[in-house]
C-alpha cells in the first residue's frame, strides 16, 4: 500500500519528528539535545504570544464580520426564489474564488498612504491621511477586512445551503402561526443551524492562526510584529531564522491551542441540548 | 435597513476585483492621480506587456500544470488506494488508523511544515518539484470521505469483479473509482486549486526562480520589487494588478468549467479546511 507508505513519510513521521525537533537544538550551526530549553524560552518570547494575541484579535473580528455577515446575507435571501438565491450567493462568492493573495495589488492600492482610494475617501470626511500599515489597529482591521472579503462569500454560500436542507413544513407551519419573516429568521432558521455555525466559527478561528499569505504580500508581520500570527511567526523562526527547533517547539504550543480550542468548541455543543 | 447593509457587503465584496482590474488597464501616471480614475481614461496594455517581458511567467504556468498533474495523480492513487483498503480489508489496528486520520481535521497541516521541510531536505528533494507532488498524497480529510463513499458503493460489484479474476488494482482503478466521479471531481479542483494557489510550502522548498508555480513566481517577484524599493511600492502597482488579473484568469475558467462540481463543494469544503 503505497499510500501508507506516503502517509508514514509526510504525516506521521512529520508528527513524531515534530516532537523531536522540539527538544533538540537544530539549526545552522549545531544539532543537540537541549531538553524542554525551548519551551522555557518560549514563555519569555514576547513575539510569539503577541501573535497569539493578534490572531486572537483576527478572530473576534473575522468570526463577527465573516460568520455575522455571511449568515445576515443567507437569512436575507432565503426566502427568494432559488434563482435569484443562485445569482446573490455568485456574487456573493465570486471574490472567493479569486483568493485573497491574488487581489493583493488593488488592497495595496486601496490602502496607499499617498494614492489610496480609502485615504481619499477619508478626506472627505476630514480624517487626515491614515498609515494604515504603521498603527497596530488600523493594520489589523486592516488585515482583518482583506481576510474577511475573501472568506465571507464562502459562508454565504453554506448557510444559505444548509438553510435549503431545512424541511418546508417548518416554515408553512410557522407562517400558518402567524410568525413575522424577523421571528421565523432568528427563532427557527438559526436554532436551526446552530450546529454548523459552531462548526464554521471554529474553522474561523483556527484559520485566523493560519494567516499567511495576506501578512508575508501585505506587512511582513510589522508593525513590530502586530500584525504577524503564530503561523507567521514559525515561518519566521524556522526558516528565516533557520532555527527549526525553536519552531518546531512553536508549532507544538500552536497545535496545543488550537486543539483546546476544538475542544471548548465541542463542549459549548454538547452544553446545548435543543436539538 | 439591513437591505442596504447588504447591499453595501456585496459592493465592499465586489470592488477589490473590480479595482484590479481597473487599475490594470492604467499606467502609472494614472493610477498616481488623485482623486484616483474610476475608470481608466487611456487604457494601456503596458502592465501586462511589462509582466510578460520581465517575469517567466510563461514558464511559470506550465510548471503549475506539470506539477499539479502530477501531484493530483499522485495524490488520487494515494487516496483511492488507502480508501480502498480500509473499506474493504479488514487488518490489525484498523480502528487505530482510522482515528489517526481524524487528527488532522482539528491540528492543521501548517504545524507540520518544519518537520517536513527538515525530512524534504534529508531526501535531498529540496529544489525539486516532489515535495509539492508528495505531500499531496497524505489527504487524510480526503481518505476517509472516499472511505464512507466506498462503503456505500454495492458490494456485488466488488464480489463479481473478484469472480472474474482481476486484480486489487484493477477492481480500485476499472471498476470503484469510475463509480466515484463526482467525488473525483470534486479532489480534482480542490487539489489543484490548492496547488495553484499555496505559497508557502513551495516557497520554502522551491529556490529557483525558475521552477517556481505560477502564483508563488508572481508574488515573490512582486514582493522581492517591492522591498528593495522600499515605501508604498506604487511604482509596481499597475504590474501587481495586471498580475492579479492573470492569475485569476485560470481559477475563473476552472469555475465555470466545473460550476456544477463547484455547487456541492461546500458540502465537502467546510470539513476539509
Amino acid at each position: 500500500m503505497p499510500s501508507l507508505a506516503a502517509f508514514a513519510l509526510f504525516f506521521a513521521a512529520p508528527l513524531v519528528r515534530v516532537v523531536w525537533l522540539s527538544v533538540m537544538r537544530y539549526d545552522t550551526t549545531a544539532i543537540e539535545y537541549v531538553g524542554l530549553k525551548h519551551f522555557a524560552a518560549m514563555a519569555h518570547d514576547a513575539m510569539f504570544w503577541r501573535s497569539v494575541v493578534n490572531s486572537l484579535m483576527y478572530a473576534l473580528i473575522l468570526v463577527v464580520f465573516t460568520i455575522g455577515g455571511g449568515l445576515t446575507i443567507a437569512l436575507h435571501i432565503q426566502p427568494m426564489p432559488h434563482r435569484v438565491q443562485d445569482t446573490m450567493r455568485l456574487i456573493f462568492y465570486l471574490p472567493s474564488l479569486v483568493s485573497a493573495i491574488v487581489l493583493t495589488g488593488a488592497w495595496k492600492w486601496i490602502f496607499d498612504y499617498r494614492h489610496g482610494l480609502l485615504n481619499y475617501l477619508l478626506g472627505f470626511i476630514n480624517v487626515s491621511p491614515v498609515l494604515f500599515f504603521g498603527h497596530r489597529l488600523t493594520a489589523i482591521l486592516a488585515i482583518s477586512l482583506i481576510v474577511g472579503v475573501y472568506s465571507m462569500g464562502g459562508m454565504v454560500l453554506v448557510f444559505s445551503v444548509v438553510m435549503r436542507s431545512i424541511p418546508g413544513e417548518f416554515f408553512e407551519a410557522a407562517r400558518a402561526d402567524g410568525a413575522t419573516p424577523r421571528q421565523i429568521r432568528l427563532l427557527i432558521i438559526t436554532p436551526m443551524i446552530m450546529r454548523w455555525i459552531l462548526f464554521y466559527v471554529l474553522l474561523q478561528i483556527i484559520s485566523a492562526f493560519k494567516i499567511w499569505e495576506t501578512i508575508w504580500m501585505m506587512t511582513d508581520g510589522g508593525p513590530m510584529g502586530y500584525t504577524a500570527t503564530p503561523l507567521y511567526d514559525i515561518y519566521q523562526t524556522g526558516f528565516i531564522r533557520s532555527a527549526y527547533g525553536v519552531a518546531s517547539a512553536k508549532s507544538l504550543v500552536l497545535a496545543a491551542i488550537l486543539l483546546s480550542i476544538a475542544l471548548v468548541k465541542n463542549k459549548v455543543e454538547g452544553s446545548m441540548s435543543i436539538w | 435597513m439591513v437591505k442596504v447593509v447588504i447591499i453595501l457587503l456585496g459592493i465592499l465584496l465586489l470592488f477589490p476585483a473590480y479595482w484590479m482590474l481597473n487599475g490594470s488597464f492604467q499606467d502609472i501616471r494614472e493610477i498616481m492621480k488623485y482623486p484616483p480614475r474610476v475608470i481608466p481614461r487611456n487604457p494601456t496594455l503596458q502592465n501586462y506587456e511589462f509582466l510578460l517581458g520581465n517575469t517567466q511567467i510563461v514558464r511559470w504556468f506550465f510548471n503549475t500544470v506539470v506539477v499539479g498533474a502530477a501531484a493530483l495523480g499522485f495524490s488520487l492513487f494515494c487516496i483511492a488506494t488507502a480508501a480502498y483498503a480500509l473499506a474493504y480489508f479488514e487488518f490489525r489496528f484498523k480502528r487505530l488508523f482510522y482515528w489517526i486520520l481524524l487528527i488532522p481535521i482539528f491540528l492543521p497541516g501548517t504545524v507540520l511544515i518544519i518537520p517536513r521541510f527538515v525530512i524534504m531536505r534529508h531526501l535531498g528533494m529540496l529544489n525539486t518539484y516532489w515535495p509539492l507532488i508528495l505531500v499531496g498524497g497524505t489527504a487524510p480529510v480526503s481518505i476517509v470521505l472516499m472511505m464512507h463513499y466506498f462503503e456505500r458503493l454495492p458490494r456485488c460489484l466488488l464480489d463479481a469483479a473478484r469472480m472474474d479474476g482481476l486484480g486489487e488494482f484493477s477492481i480500485i482503478f476499472r471498476i470503484i473509482l469510475p463509480q466515484c466521479k463526482p467525488l473525483l471531481g470534486y479532489f480534482a479542483i480542490t487539489g489543484f486549486m490548492h496547488v495553484y494557489q499555496d505559497v508557502l510550502w513551495p516557497l520554502l522548498v522551491l529556490a529557483d526562480e525558475s521552477k517556481h508555480t505560477m502564483t508563488l513566481g508572481m508574488m515573490s517577484y512582486l514582493n522581492r520589487f517591492h522591498t528593495i524599493h522600499g515605501g508604498t511600492g506604487s511604482l509596481l502597482i499597475g504590474v501587481m494588478l495586471a498580475g492579479g488579473v492573470v492569475l485569476s484568469i485560470p481559477l475563473i475558467v476552472m469555475f465555470m468549467v466545473f460550476q456544477r462540481t463547484f455547487r456541492n463543494q461546500f458540502i465537502l469544503g467546510g470539513i476539509n479546511e
